[in-house]
């Protein structure tokens, strides 16, 4: 295989785990393991090695130490989860792309779960072959579900690489930028935003920060590799 | 974010293994945990096991209730019932060992335990000592209240009351008027819920032995009768239909959540586990996001009342391109189906409609079809044609297929989904999905679609949906006869006594004459029509065949078409549960319009509270019945229910002891020795129902009954299983369900089509139809959207269901505090946030009702929504006086708000809700509504 088609193809495939990682952190209620693992040595290694000196890591840090925040436990977590996005309340934000990002001028129309914006959006993903399991939390607008979406296409970009189909795997990174670029980049600053603004958990809000800037970097990597890849041409951050 | 490419590539395979999860895109199939309802063994012993039916609400789910020192300590699901379990129990299963095996219970039937034990129920009879209304009462014996109501007298110190035995007269009410009947008819019996074995016997008391046709004004008409109304105007003598849902691959249900209510929601929501666990597609067309909508493959929140519409735009996509099954559609007969392509249904489409008369065009009593254009009897010919537009005998006649196919022209799909407020992707999108799956898909619906004045109108038009795929009677399609029951009243070769036969009655009376609320009556053939034709002073209902509940105590008010003497209500909460209904209280608090108003019931209801005498009945725990399913369960069922305790307070009497009582006391004809006939005697409950049973036990064919050698013992077989329940693997036939509807279906009704309403005098429309919303009058109701922007609905949540379950701590307990449901958008215009007070008012009701804002998402934007259950005034939630002293009372059964006060009064009437003129359905989501921060 070509170099360049291996640099991209190691990197589609990098990318599509940190898009998985983040799809798994948002797409559900937290189960017993999540913090256990989330806090894990080798995971904020991980983290580490991503984001650099990111601030939003040592809040990550300091929660997962011995009495710090309010959202330092298994229990704790769950709790905010179901606050935050579950649970209609005072500290509810909307995990769906066509509701948080409803215009309110034009007197709330679209802030309806499941309505025209998801209702494209699962076409979008119908194009690609694919459908959001049923369940509220996975409607195909769900912050979860349009993150495993970009997961998939990023890992059938790097599949396609390995196949020697580099034609196939442009189509399938641009089909990737081009969502990014749509819908999912806006999005998750919205819901970070909104996250920051309840003030309920600071893990929600580092997670969120840390998502937000992957994927600023991100539609930069895009842009900047845009057309047919030249020698050299470094497909990431940094 | 700084890093470089090295470190990116090694920290993002790093976070491969990280927060493992099961993923959120099909890319797999693993079984999954919620297709494993079976309950854990149950951990609580008892020294006695009794099966029995629920009435938490009425899916009739079998019951396992363990006993332990006379206290009912644990109620699970009766695994021999089809509704709890998949699939039940064999029928031959030891009873000592099926008490091992569990099926499953929902809340509401697990805290049926509470109401039985309800510290609130009402113990003793009580006769009021002030004015109606006034919450006074004293305690008096069961023989003084007998006494009293059979006798009358000045009971009240307000004037003389007639007691039954006066009412019961034989003479005509207006001999002006004969139509009306005789005097007996003006006494009048409303039971709220009531149920086979106990209705039959109702019936008997009423209409054969004291002679009333007022036998029996349920509720059925606030709770979904122009569902019935509508399908039984498109089948032959079947009125209710349900989805086959474990071999469907597309369900599309409208105005139902049936993982929430419906009949039965337990079975329906397990069977719909395994029919999404096997790839099918579930799509609810709903305002609301219901618990069902969670679990679709698609949610399309329509406006109210406009599911028509969105029928007939699907409707014409089929049409355009080539997806209607135009070869069903030509067999006109059954054997032409049958031989043609298996069908055991076919349909009216090839029939031919005289454009003069409205009806079917006729050799005697055989409909005419055109074949290749030649005229020729429908039983003639295996194909007919289907466009035909054309004259015979100078009449113009056009067949029903064609008729239709104009109907659906008449507007674009588009323009249907304006109507609807959706996209017209989405009737596109339906269209092609339920056309796609062959006969594997179906429509289904339920009170959200009729409880609207168009009610009638829309169930016809979303059931025709299903004859253009051909799919009635299939497997995987549109069940029209469901498994049924053994027919506990006998009739059937196998049964051993038909109680409705006149030996079964000695002495039985003729009831006849004009319903009080003019149900199933013609208004064309009264004497008030010869005098004054059209508007009728109040609608009549002739195709109301249950009855039109909303309407009886209105029509009380008015005294219309004649006054009512006496009103007895059994477990009935006509106030709280109807549309409008405080509008109602006035109807009866008169009494010079109502001399006698008794009401049997459990509790101090909102509508008892208003009676005369209240007499306190049994909870369903410590009752007898043989309730019925509905289609969703294919096999045959027979419910039995009995009593697993002693009465939990002694001077309560079951409903039927109290009719033998009163029967006895005044000598009716049919009670006491021989009362059922030589050598059978009516002096207890069981007497009625060990018949019941029997019939049961010894099935509908003769050589079907179960095990023993005599009747005593095969009865003891029955009770022993709650009831008789056909085995599992029976469902099917073939490529059919085994008991399923084998006649015609009709895209046209001729009987509707050619009866004139008796408020407008015009015909009704014989085809599927979208109407908009209208008063009596036919008038559009126009209510300025500028002052009410919501349109208000209700819904029953699981763990609630009609009046009853808010005497039930634990319901109340997972019941959020939070009740008035708004769209966030609607929400943040307003400045409501979530928990806020806010106030929701209407024309009719301008101080509105007071609750606590739910504001979510999952409701459309224009719609608000208060769940069922919660606002009682009564009902154990406010002290009374009882001889001189306060009742005890718990507030908090009185928790939260009641969408019903607000609904909209018909503009004309003004004294009953909107009402569907052909079903008689009560509308509740055609109420434009306000709401504000308070």
């Amino acid at each position: 295989m070509d170099g360049v088609w291996t640099e991209r193809m190691e990197m589609d495939r990098a990318r599509a785990e940190v898009y998985g990682f983040f799809s798994r952190v948002f797409v559900g209620r937290p189960d017993g393991a999540f913090w256990e693992q989330l806090t894990a040595e080798d995971t904020m290694d991980a983290l580490g090695a991503l984001f650099g000196d990111h601030p939003a890591l040592d809040v990550l840090r300091s929660a997962a130490g011995e009495g710090a925040g309010k959202s330092g436990n298994p229990e704790a977590i769950q709790v905010e989860y179901d606050n935050l996005f579950l649970v209609p309340g005072p500290y509810h934000v909307p995990p769906y792309e066509s509701v948080l990002m409803a215009d309110e001028k034009a007197g709330g129309r679209r802030a309806t779960l499941f309505g025209k914006g998801a209702q494209e959006i699962a076409r979008i993903y119908e194009a690609h072959g694919l459908e959001p399991w049923e369940g509220i939390e996975n409607f195909p607008d769900h912050i979860g579900v349009e993150l495993a979406f970009m997961e998939h296409l990023c890992r059938r970009a790097a599949e396609s690489y390995a196949s020697g189909v580099p034609d196939r795997a442009r189509d399938l990174e641009e089909a990737a930028a081009r969502f990014l670029g749509e819908h999912l980049h806006a999005f998750s600053h919205r819901l970070a935003s909104a996250i920051l603004e309840t003030g309920l958990s600071p893990t929600y809000e580092a997670l969120a920060q840390l998502l937000t800037s992957f994927l600023d970097d991100d539609l930069n990597q895009w842009a900047s590799t845009a057309g047919p890849p030249e020698d050299g041409a470094r497909a990431c951050c940094g | 974010m700084s890093t470089t490419r090295r470190n990116f590539l090694k920290g993002a395979l790093a976070l491969s293994g990280v927060l493992t999860s099961a993923g959120c895109m099909k890319q797999g199939r693993g079984t999954k945990p919620w297709l494993h309802g079976a309950p854990d063994p149950d951990a609580v012993h008892a020294e006695k096991v009794v099966r029995t039916v629920c009435l938490g609400c009425h899916s009739a789910c079998g019951l396992q209730v363990k006993v332990q020192d006379g206290v009912v300590v644990k109620i699970s699901g009766n695994p021999y019932h089809p509704n709890v379990r998949e699939p039940h129990i064999p029928y031959d299963t030891d009873p000592q060992k099926a008490a091992l095996t569990e099926g499953t219970v929902c809340a509401k039937g697990g805290a049926t335990l509470q109401t039985l034990y309800n510290p609130y129920r009402l113990r003793q009879p009580l006769k009021r000592v002030g004015p109606r209304g006034s919450g006074k009462w004293k305690t008096i014996t069961w023989e003084q209240a007998y006494e009293e109501i059979i006798n009358g007298g000045d009971l009240f110190g307000e004037g003389h009351v007639d007691g039954l035995k006066a009412i019961r007269s034989f003479d005509p009410i207006d001999p002006e008027a004969p139509e009306l009947g005789p005097k007996a008819n003006q006494l009048c019996f409303m039971p709220g819920r009531i149920e086979h074995g106990r209705k039959e016997f109702t019936d008997r008391w009423f209409h054969d032995c004291f002679g009333t046709v007022n036998k029996r004004l349920d509720h059925t008409s606030i709770c979904e009768t122009s569902h019935h109304v509508g399908i039984d105007l498109c089948f032959d003598n079947k009125h209710h239909t349900k989805p086959d849902i474990m071999n469907a691959e597309y369900i599309l249900f409208f105005g139902t959540t049936p993982y929430e209510a419906n009949f039965p929601m337990q079975a329906m929501a397990r069977k719909l586990n395994y029919f999404r666990e096997r790839g099918g597609t579930m799509v609810v067309v709903d305002p609301r996001f219901s618990n069902s909508a969670a679990k679709a493959a698609r949610w399309i929140p329509i406006l109210p009342g406009t599911d028509a519409a969105f029928a007939l735009g699907m409707m014409r996509w089929m049409m355009e391109h080539d997806r209607v099954d135009l070869e069903y559609l030509s067999f006109p007969n059954k054997k032409a189906a049958l031989e043609g392509a298996g069908h055991l249904t076919w349909s009216d489409a090839t029939y031919l409609v005289r454009q003069d008369t409205r009806a079917i065009l006729r050799d005697g009593k055989t409909p005419l079809v055109m074949k290749d254009g030649q005229l020729v009897s429908a039983e003639e010919v295996d194909r007919a044609d289907l466009l035909v537009d054309t004259t015979v005998d100078g009449v113009r006649v056009v067949s029903v297929y064609k008729m239709l196919t104009d109907r659906v022209m008449e507007r674009t799909v588009a323009q249907y989904a304006e109507i609807c407020g959706v996209e017209p992707a989405a009737i596109e999108r339906e269209a092609d999905d339920f056309s796609s799956h062959g006969r594997r898909a179906v429509v289904d619906f339920y009170r959200g679609s009729v409880q609207h004045t168009n009610g009638t109108y829309t169930a016809r038009t979303l059931e025709v949906l299903n004859f253009l795929i051909g799919n009635v009677s299939w497997k995987g399609g549109c069940e029209a006869h469901g498994g049924s029951h053994w027919h506990e009243t006998g009739g059937k070769p196998g049964n051993p006594y038909h109680v409705k036969k006149p030996q079964f009655t000695p002495g039985k009376v003729k009831a006849w004459g004009v319903n009080i609320d003019r149900h199933k009556n013609h208004y064309e053939e009264t004497t008030e029509f010869k005098k004054n034709g059209y508007p009728a002073k109040r609608p009549w209902f002739p195709f109301a065949y249950h009855n039109v509940y909303q309407e009886v105590f209105p029509s009380i008010g008015a005294q219309y078409p004649y006054p009512i003497k006496c009103l007895i209500t059994y477990w009935n909460n006509v106030l709280y549960s109807s549309p409008a209904g405080v509008h109602l209280a006035e109807a009866v608090k008169d009494p010079k319009k109502l001399p006698l108003f008794i009401a049997i019931d459990i509790v101090m209801g909102e509508t008892s509270s208003l009676a005369d005498y209240i007499l306190p009945c049994r909870h369903f725990l410590e009752d007898y019945g043989t309730p019925h399913v509905a289609p969703t369960i294919l096999t045959t069922t027979s419910g039995f229910r009995q009593p697993v305790v002693e009465p939990v307070f002694k001077d309560t009497k079951m409903l039927e002891e109290i009719f033998i009582d009163l029967g006895l006391k005044m000598g009716l004809p049919g009670f006491g020795k021989d009362g059922l006939g030589p050598g059978r005697d009516l002096y207890t409950p069981w007497d009625w129902y060990k018949l019941l049973v029997a019939n049961i036990a010894y099935g509908d064919k003769p050589g079907d009954s179960v095990p023993g050698a005599t009747e005593e013992e095969k009865v003891r077989y029955v009770v022993e299983r709650g009831g008789r329940f056909e085995d599992y693997r029976n469902a099917y036939k073939g490529p059919y369900t085994k008991h399923a509807y084998k006649g015609p279906v009709f895209i046209y009704n001729e009987k509707l089509a050619t009866v004139r309403d008796s408020m407008t005098g015009q015909y009704y429309d014989g085809l599927p139809i979208y109407e908009p919303v209208k008063d009596c009058l036919g008038r559009p109701v126009n209510v300025d959207p500028s002052k009410y922007p919501f349109f208000i609905l209700t819904y029953h949540p699981v763990y609630h269901a009609q009046a009853r379950t808010a005497a039930s701590p634990w319901l109340m307990g997972v019941t959020p505090k939070e009740d008035i449901q708004i769209n966030a958008g609607d929400a943040a215009r307003l400045g409501i946030r979530h928990g806020d007070p806010i106030r929701v008012y209407s024309e009719s009701h301008p101080e509105g009702v007071r609750g606590k804002a739910w504001v979510t998402e999952g409701v459309r934007p224009g719609i608000v929504v208060i769940p069922h259950s919660l606002g009682h005034w009564q009902y154990g939630s406010r002290s009374f006086q009882v001889d001189g002293k306060p009742s005890e009372a718990a507030p908090w059964i009185g928790r939260g708000c009641s969408a019903n006060p607000v609904m909209l009064l018909d503009p004309h009437l003004k004294d009953v809700c909107l009402q569907d003129p052909i079903g008689g359905s009560a509308s509740f989501y055609d109420t434009r509504v306000a709401v504000e921060k308070v």
